[in-house]
Formats: C-alpha cells, structure tokens, sequence
C-alpha cells in the first residue's frame, strides 16, 4: 500500500518546489533575453527580443499557476481523506497556507 | 556556394583591435602611395563649392574605408551567447543543432526547466512501480497529457522555445557575418590596391587587380537555422517545421555567390577613384545585407507574435475537464475546484 501522506508530500513540493524552479527558470531566460544590446540594427533587435521575452514570461506565469494548482491539490486531497496534520507534519507548517493576490502566505516576506 | 572562406576562419583574423590596428596601417600606406603616385592626390582633396564629398582626397577615402570597419564582429559574442545560454536553460537537450549550442558550453545550466517539470511530473505519474504506481483519474491524466508532457523532453513547447531562441541566435550570426565579411572585404580591397599602388609607375596599362565582394554571402548562415525537426516532433499537434518561425526565415534571406570586383590599376589616378568605386559598393552591399537581415528579423518577430504560432510557443495552461482554470478565486482567497481535486484517483 503506497503512503498516502508521503505521496501528497511528494505533490505539494512538486507544486511547492519544483514547478516555481522551472517558471524562475523561465524568467532567468526571459531576462537574458531581453537583455541581449547587439551593436546594430537595435530597433529591430529589441522587438524581436521583447516579443520572446513576453513568451517566456507568460510561460513561466503558466508553470507557477501550476505549480499553485498543485499544492492546492496536495491539501485538497490530505483534507478529503483526514490527513491534513499529518501532511502538515510532514511538510514542516503549522497551518495550511493561503494563496492570495500575493502569493502563498508562508512565501511572503 | 562558389569560394567562400568559412566565417570561423573570417571571424578570427577580422575581430579585435588587431584587425584595426593592421588596417590602419594599410589604409595609410595606400593614401601614401597614391599621393606619391599622382600629385593630382592630395590628403585634402579640392572641395566642392557644394559642401559635397571632396574630390581627390586620400584622408576622406580613408575615412570612408574606417568607416567599413567600425563596427567589429567580435562585439556581437556577447549577444550569441546570451541566447544560447538562455536556450540552453529550458532543456530539451538532443532536440537542436548542437553547433549552437556549444557557443556556451561554460553556461550550460546545472537543472533546466525540462530537467524540474520532469521532477513534477513524476510525482503525479509515477515510475509504474507497485511503490510508486501514479495517480490517476481524470484530473491526473489532464494534468499529464494536457500540460506537463508539452514542458518534458521532446516536449514540443519547449522544442518550440527552443527553435525560437535559436532563430534569434542564427539571425545574429548571420548579421555578424554581415560585419566580417565587410571587415574581410575591406582588407582584400587594400591588399589588393596596395599591390597595384606599389608598382608605382610601372601600372600596367590598362591592366586591373580583382577582389572579391564576399559580404553579399554573409547571410548564408541563416540556411542553417531551424532546419533540423527534433525526432517525434510530427506526432505532436503544435508548431511543424514547415511553419516554424526559424523556417519560415529559411527562404528570407537568400545569398549571393561572391562577386569578383576588378580595380582599375593602370595608374594611381585611376586606382583612386577605382577603390573609392569599390569601397562605396561594398558599403551599399554590407547595408543591403543588413537590411535583408533586419527583414528576416522583422519577420520572425510578427510570425512569433502571431495568434496560432505565440500560443504554441508559449504553451499550454492547467486546466479543468472544461477547459476553465481549476482555480477559483474567492475575493483574495483562491480554492481548487472541487471536481478537480475528485478526479485524481490515488495510488492504490
């Protein structure tokens, strides 16, 4: 019998951790980029970079929406079969965090 | 295409301030021998009660010729690299032309954004393991099929990204090679009328020197871009190579073989105004090159931006069996939807 908590661990730091590298990921590439000042023709340069830019931004925006679709799911699921403690536990929180405008409440400063 | 010497090659005798430094010294060597060799030619010239170019003057030659050169080719590195290195960081290795991506083999990434989703991935779908069987349902099979296999390797999004970034590099190439072939261009011009200008007043007459316009070739590099299909690219319903932006620049920009160019070298006279002939051709050659490359630029910008193309490369969203975002926002609070959360069967 798989563990049920292990396995919603394993889901929360999927949507904790692992999807919010991969969109930081993005961005780092986005912003390099964006960053690219060639010697000529720069106009030109510079729209084609913004555009690929905005790509990977709204790519990486996608991958942390569901790297959120995930950890909510992971609470989700420990609280439809009783097992939000033991999930907290597991996770290291005292309370099941909230995703707001900002972001998740254990994320904010 | 006919006598065209590799751009490595090129590239690492024309980049730097060496390149200037010798060109220098040639382009005052030939004003000097000009000079020497008609007293028509003076560094001054007569100018023109127009305010127009003066007239047989060797140091607005050599400023017309400096000005070939100014840009060098080795300052278009840092760009190249920055677009490998960002390629490099959404993954999808095997699925590219490695040439490119070896221009910054000290920035690969130590985890790309394929290498995390894969981690991700695993923790809904499993090894297939008994201790590690997955979970299904329908929710769990959307999350797979509809999102998170677009961001694995071959992933077709970030083959897609992929190919996007590595048109941008392959353009920037090609408009470096624009710079070096004019820098390459230049030297042989001088190269060769310094040969004629040497032989002072033994020119023969009649007689001319050639040398090759390569720089009308420089975007030859663009031919290269993009055209390699990732392996299994076909059983994925987003962009085709057909349709790519990087193809679609294929048959942008096409090259010219190199042009022979003969100087007239009968004398230093007429070897003047046969290289200030040369020089303005290939500066209208060099800017006709960059036109075309900043074309081929344009283009890619408004195939990337366009509606179908932009939603492949950005790629898919998490969704409902609806197609709605399983997200549901209540004032500042946001919730899973229910029927999301009970559609993913745990493991048994």
């Amino acid at each position: 019998m798989t563990n049920l908590v292990a396995q919603l661990e394993l889901i929360h730091k999927a949507g904790a951790s692992h999807l919010p590298t991969a969109a930081a990921a993005y961005e780092s590439a986005a912003a390099g980029v964006t960053g690219v000042s060639p010697p000529a023709s720069g106009d030109a340069w510079e729209s084609a970079n913004s555009a690929v830019n905005h790509i990977l931004i709204e790519s990486g925006e996608n991958v942390a929406l569901a790297g959120d679709v995930l950890r909510l799911l992971a609470f989700e699921l420990a609280e439809q079969d009783g097992e939000t403690g033991a999930l907290l536990d597991k996770i290291g929180l005292e309370e099941v965090p909230s995703l707001g405008p900002d972001g998740w409440s254990d994320e904010e400063d | 295409m006919a006598d065209l010497e590799d751009i490595d090659t090129v590239l690492s005798r024309v980049s730097g301030d060496g390149y200037i430094e010798r060109i220098n010294g040639k382009i005052d060597d030939l004003m000097e021998k000009l000079r020497e060799g008609d007293a028509a030619l003076t560094a001054e010239g007569y100018a023109p009660g127009d305010g127009g170019s003066p007239w047989g003057s060797t140091d607005h030659l050599g400023e017309t010729i400096s000005d070939l050169v100014s840009i060098d080719p080795g300052s278009f590195e840092g760009p190249i690299t920055a677009y490998s290195a960002a390629a490099l960081l959404l993954g999808a290795d095997l699925m590219h032309d490695k040439a490119i991506e070896a221009v910054s083999p000290d920035t690969y990434p130590s985890e790309t954004v394929t290498q995390y989703m894969e981690k991700a991935h695993k923790t809904l779908a499993g090894d297939g393991t008994p201790a590690d069987p997955g979970w299904t349902g329908d929710s769990a099979t959307s999350f797979e099929e509809d999102f998170a296999k677009y961001f694995l390797g071959p992933g077709q999004t970030v083959v897609n990204q992929r190919w996007m970034i590595n048109s941008l590099q392959t353009i920037m190439e090609a408009h470096r090679a624009v710079y070096a072939r004019t820098r390459n261009d230049v030297e042989d011009l001088l190269d060769k009328a310094l040969e004629a200008a040497g032989m002072a007043d033994d020119l023969t007459p009649g007689g001319t020197a050639k040398f090759m316009v390569t720089v009308v070739a420089a975007v030859v590099a663009i031919s290269a871009a993009g055209a390699t299909a990732p392996a299994g690219a076909a059983t994925w319903p987003v962009l085709a190579a057909t349709t790519s932006a990087a193809a679609s620049v294929l048959g942008a920009v096409p090259a010219d073989d190199p042009q022979p160019y003969d100087l007239q070298a009968c004398c230093c006279y007429d070897l003047f105004f046969s290289v200030q002939g040369a020089a303005n051709k290939l500066k209208g050659d060099r800017d006709d090159r960059e036109a075309e490359v900043t074309e081929a630029l344009n283009e890619f910008t408004s195939q990337v931006t366009s509606g179908s193309t932009r939603e492949k490369l950005v790629g898919p969203v998490v969704a409902d069996s609806g197609g709605d975002s399983p997200i549901n926002w209540d004032g500042d609070n946001a919730d899973l939807d229910d029927g999301y959360a009970d559609q993913f069967e745990p493991p048994g």
